[in-house]
């Protein structure tokens, strides 16, 4: 380990995407990646979706990102889909 | 519209503008193609149309500036480099505001979706991040 851990977090909420990094531990500042199935690496889209699930906490359950994306298009009749969320 | 509300297709529509808003940022005229819901569309879209579509937007972006430059007591001849940054600054006729203000030389750009949160993530870090707050 040749840097510390960052001691900051920048968040660019935008309206289309989200985007994190972080700085503080080193030079200059890195991006967060975000992975696994669906993942669209560090361009996070500013998305939503909740569907009703009885099996979850308070019945609604919830996804966000790619992974929302993904849950809308499998079951577009069934969810609410939530873009544009600062508008 | 009701069509496309109720066969849920506000999403293949919003992915299907997208499309063609980043495609109007490299070349001329594009073709604007969405089927869904019922609704078939198969057009030409000029990046002249689009321009006057979101001339309010443009005009508004110019005042912003200009707004800035008021607010800092600064001329345009005294600012030494621009950075256009965010998806819009991909937009020929956002570019060609700043062009005209500041002149190509003093324009710099880059990482169009990631640099605002590098930046933000660095002024987080410096000692004092008040300064910066508008």
């Amino acid at each position: 380990m040749t840097e510390s851990a960052p001691t900051a977090l920048g968040l660019d909420f935008g309206t289309t995407n989200t985007v994190v990094a972080l700085s503080g531990g080193g030079d200059g500042s890195r991006l967060i990646s975000f992975e696994g199935d669906d993942a669209t690496g560090e361009i996070f889209r500013s998305a939503l979706c909740f569907w009703e699930d009885a099996d979850v906490r308070f019945g609604v359950a919830s996804e966000a990102g790619p992974w929302a994306i993904a849950e809308y298009l499998q079951s577009p009749l069934d969810s609410r889909f939530v873009q544009s969320i600062q508008h | 519209m009701i069509a496309l509300i109720e066969n849920e297709q506000g999403f293949p529509l919003y992915e299907a503008v997208g499309q063609i808003k980043r495609a109007l940022s490299a070349r001329d005229e594009a073709q604007f193609f969405f089927s869904g819901g019922g609704v078939d569309i198969n057009a030409v879209v000029s990046r002249h149309a689009f321009e006057q579509w979101i001339a309010d937007d443009l005009r508004r972006i110019e005042a912003a500036m200009d707004a800035v430059l008021v607010k800092a007591t600064l001329a345009a001849a005294d600012i030494d480099r621009v950075f256009l940054t965010g998806g819009s600054s991909l937009i020929p006729a956002i570019r060609a505001i700043f062009e005209r203000r500041f002149g190509v030389d003093r324009l710099a750009t880059g990482g169009e979706l990631t640099s605002i949160a590098h930046g933000l993530a660095l002024i987080g870090s410096e000692a004092n991040p008040a300064e910066w707050s508008a």
